[in-house]
């Protein structure tokens, strides 16, 4: 939050070394036709981002979006934490 | 549940009749994101009465900065959170960071509609949007704040429609 989108030349402007599905593609099509239509205020905000990172947004695996969805929310935190402290314990010294 | 747990912090906050709005990573696991995080980011209503209840739970859970310069404890003032920066605690239930405002200035008012209140196990709470979110951390500079806009996206778009 210290700097423009995409000045720090990060992930964000990377090529991503993913294979993305024709379909998946034609979904990022940006036309004039698209420019000058309605949008939500969703579809404004994907707009906005780059367009690499919308499309590593479709390698997120849903099922696990499907099943934290299935959680509570306090649930869902305790999920997070357990891994975060798996994490960490790979890094901690004995 | 150990009680390292943030649920455990939330919880904490609710009860002692704290206006905040989680925000940052956990606002977006809440929301069923599927990112990794260990810090509660809350931004606080910065009214007196509240202060007074904030400073007091901080107080109650030993919350000292985590930057702690030649070992000395320093706790959270008044000042501090009544002021406009960020204050990364930690707690006797793990590490907080209270946030006065985000980077962009928005304090808890100017967030305040772009939140849905939470329940869980008998408290109510208030998060960070979503779509808010992502607006925020598309706009950063820092690598590990555009690194999880994917996960934020995915779970945006597999969103229930209502």
């Amino acid at each position: 939050m210290h700097s423009a989108p995409g000045t720090d030349g990060g992930a964000a402007n990377q090529t991503l070394p993913c294979d993305i599905g024709e379909n998946k593609l034609d979904h990022m099509k940006y036309s004039e036709t698209e420019a000058s239509s309605p949008v939500t205020d969703h579809e404004a905000l994907l707009e906005r981002l780059d367009r690499d990172v919308v499309a590593a947004s479709y390698e997120i695996d849903e099922t696990l979006i499907d099943w934290l969805r299935g959680l509570s929310p306090l649930e869902r935190i305790e999920w997070t934490l357990r891994i975060a402290r798996s994490i960490e314990g790979t890094h901690r010294v004995p | 549940m150990s009680p390292e747990n943030r649920d455990g912090l939330i919880m904490a906050l609710c009860r002692a009749d704290i206006s905040f709005i989680v925000v940052g990573g956990m606002a977006a696991v809440l929301q069923g994101a599927p990112i990794v995080t260990h810090d509660l980011d809350i931004v606080h209503r910065r009214s007196s009465q509240n202060l007074d209840n904030l400073l007091e739970l901080l107080a109650n859970l030993d919350a000292r900065h985590r930057e702690q310069p030649a070992g000395r404890v320093l706790k959270p003032t008044m000042a501090e959170i009544s002021g406009s920066g960020h204050l990364n605690l930690s707690t006797d239930l793990g590490p907080l960071d209270v946030l006065c405002e985000l980077e962009r200035g928005e304090g808890y008012e100017q967030l305040l509609p772009h939140t849905d209140l939470f329940s869980d196990s008998g408290v109510e709470f208030r998060v960070l949007r979503l779509e808010k979110l992502i607006e925020i951390k598309s706009s950063s500079g820092r690598a590990k704040d555009r690194l999880s806009l994917p996960a934020l996206l995915a779970a945006l778009r597999s969103r229930p429609t209502e």
